[in-house]
């Protein structure tokens, strides 16, 4: 009895997959491997690519690593032998997939990167925002602010830095520094990780104002929209919101709140670039040209423009 | 062969003066607290602020989320048991609490014990029914609970917690935070559970020895389930505080929480084998890790630095409070 039982939910569910199995290959399919999805930048990409390929009427299949290198690449070819027409990659640990990309154009799957690229990686192209660029931007938004506060560009400054060693990371805060550090009078006298996470941030940034009495602060450097919020709490609850600015990176709802509030004093948008990459991918699969690279527009926000602009998610 | 040897070593002891077993008991509850004060010596040392008493009530209002999961760990790990779902449960209560805030406070604080406690029933019920090793059920629940927190919210923060709960994560009373409160409190109830209950007495005849434990009559499974709820429930006051300090709820606040607990209770003397160890210990772990944290930040340490000046420390404690404890009974 309970056998037969088992049996018969077994053919049903079979049966489920193989209808739902026929239909997939009735449609074009392409693959989404994403890094993780535990960040809502990652979670807005995916529902952004998740939109655009279901009113084109492609299938999309979509995995994610959940935060491990090895994951992803099992999901890419859980994916690949499901056959799909194109995979679009954000890379995670970027160099760990190099290789596993190598062996998707061997056989033959061409591929492209949203969000976060790797470069020389065989991609036919690559759909996203410049961390680099956003940096620099950045550091002239600092410079700008304490020659505006001082009288000449002079000042402390604290950075907030993402997970130790992570690429978008280091080219942020590289970006900011690459400017600041034309500047001698500029002291960077703090730069410690906050691993993206506001729980860290915020008890960092308190660990930080300890360290530095009333009147030795100036500004707040964070590499990511997380950490500037994190890090704003505390200055808050210091009382000294007057005293020091804070500038955050990737434009997300609440930083756009902080700055309409007075509390933050810019972001720059670091859009999840899934509406970009997936218009751009339906462009590939009808078989026209697109260029190997396309850079999506560095957006500074501040109080001027913040009702002007959308978040980046 | 190893039957001749344990006789050996229980006639020697025997020979043990009184003395010798007060000194090794000595050792080994107050070892620990030795290289804490040695490490905050230090940080006095080398920095200005550290000493200052606005730094060190800030020291322990960053420590009371980890301490009051901490707590919890202890319970689990005395029954010679872990909890690896505990920063799930802590991010998926702030959810709870966040998304309850249009029924009120209450409901708010309700809602997210309510879910904590449930999702440690659950631990405990899988572990025991089930005969699974608990590990794997509580990595299988940290895994799930962040899924069913993504799903609940989306992939985004819920934002905004019932206002008259900011008072729990940003409050003072007479200067002093007042999750710091909750904390030193939650671990007075906790001290005097295991020290003073015939509950406690169970926790460590079970991590000492089921089987002992069994056949003198001890419910094991119940005992065991118990502690998982405590540990869910702590974990869940972590997470009512991180929800009324950040002002938000999402799906990961809690990760990694876990490995900082355990390395909490472990470094605070706790055996991760069971029977041994004590709130007491954990404590001194949980800020000897926090001090830890500061003095890194203070003293602007370089991130890559960080890291290894945190792991070799960690060891290192454990290593010097272990070499002390053996040394001292030979």
């Amino acid at each position: 009895m309970k056998t037969s039982k088992i049996t018969l939910t077994l053919t049903t569910a079979a049966l489920c997959f193989g209808a739902v199995n026929a239909a997939w290959s009735a449609s074009e399919t392409i693959g989404l491997s994403q890094e993780s999805l535990d960040h809502p930048w990652l979670a807005t990409q995916r529902k952004q690519i998740e939109a655009g390929s279901s009113t084109a009427g492609v299938r999309l299949l979509a995995t994610d690593g959940q935060g491990n290198v090895a994951t992803q690449i099992a999901g890419i070819e859980d994916m690949q032998s499901k056959g799909i027409k194109l995979l679009l990659v954000q890379a995670g640990k970027a160099e760990g997939l190099r290789q596993e990309l190598q062996s998707l154009k061997e056989r033959g799957i061409p591929y492209m990167f949203v969000g976060k690229p790797i470069e020389n990686a065989g991609a036919i192209t690559m759909v996203s925002g410049d961390n680099r660029a956003l940096g620099v931007d950045a550091g002239q938004f600092i410079v700008d602010t304490l020659t505006q506060k001082n009288g000449k560009p002079k000042g402390n400054v604290v950075i907030l830095e993402g997970i130790p060693g992570d690429e978008t990371s280091l080219n942020r805060v590289g970006g900011a520094l690459s400017v600041i550090k034309k500047y001698p009078d500029i002291k960077v006298v703090a730069s410690q990780p906050g691993d993206y996470r506001r729980p860290k941030a915020y008890s960092v940034m308190q660990n930080i104002l300890q360290a530095h009495p009333p009147g030795t602060l100036d500004i707040v450097f964070a590499a990511n929209g997380e950490m500037a919020l994190g890090a704003i709490q505390a200055i808050k609850e210091s009382g000294r919101s007057k005293e020091i600015k804070v500038t955050g990176l990737d434009g997300q709802r609440e930083e756009f709140d902080a700055i309409r509030a007075g509390d933050e004093a810019a972001t720059w948008l670091y859009p999840p670039a899934g509406t970009e990459g997936i218009a751009v991918a339906l462009k590939i699969l009808k078989g026209e040209k697109v260029p190997p690279k396309i850079v999506l527009p560095t957006v500074r926000v501040t109080k001027e423009n913040v009702d002007m602009v959308k978040p980046a998610f | 062969m190893a039957i001749a040897e344990s006789m050996s070593n229980v006639s020697s002891s025997e020979r043990f003066s009184n003395n010798a077993y007060r000194r090794i008991e000595l050792v080994q509850r107050y070892g620990i607290l030795a290289i804490f004060l040695l490490l905050c010596m230090t940080a006095a040392l080398s920095s200005p602020f550290f000493l200052t008493p606005d730094n060190l009530l800030n020291v322990v209002r960053q420590v009371s989320v980890v301490g009051l999961t901490a707590l919890g760990m202890t319970f689990v790990i005395l029954t010679a048991g872990i909890d690896l779902s505990v920063g799930s449960i802590l991010a998926l209560t702030t959810l709870a609490v966040a998304g309850l805030k249009p029924y009120g406070p209450v409901a708010s604080l309700a809602g997210g014990i309510g879910v904590a406690v449930a999702c440690g029933w659950l631990n405990g019920f899988i572990t025991t029914r089930g005969r699974i090793q608990p590990f794997i059920v509580t990595l299988g629940m940290m895994t799930a609970l962040v899924g069913v927190g993504l799903a609940y919210s989306d992939g985004q923060p819920v934002i905004g917690v019932p206002v008259s709960l900011g008072w729990i994560g940003r409050g003072r009373v007479g200067g002093v935070p007042v999750q710091a409160i909750l904390f030193v409190l939650m671990a007075l109830v906790s001290m005097l559970i295991l020290k003073r209950t015939r509950y406690g007495r169970h926790v460590y005849a079970v991590g000492g020895n089921v089987e002992a434990a069994r056949l003198s009559g001890v419910a094991v499974d119940r005992v065991r389930v118990i502690a998982y709820v405590l540990s869910g429930l702590f974990a869940g006051l972590g997470g009512i505080v991180m929800a009324a300090q950040l002002n938000i709820g999402e799906a990961n606040l809690g990760k990694g929480l876990e490995l900082d607990a355990i390395a909490a209770v472990v470094v605070g003397g706790t055996s991760l084998a069971g029977g041994a160890g004590g709130i007491g210990g954990t404590i001194i772990g949980v800020l000897l890790i926090g001090v830890l944290n500061n003095l890194l930040n203070l003293l602007n340490i370089p991130a890559y630095t960080q890291l290894i000046v945190k792991g070799a420390i960690i060891v290192i404690a454990v290593l010097i409070h272990a070499q002390l404890s053996r040394s001292k009974g030979r």
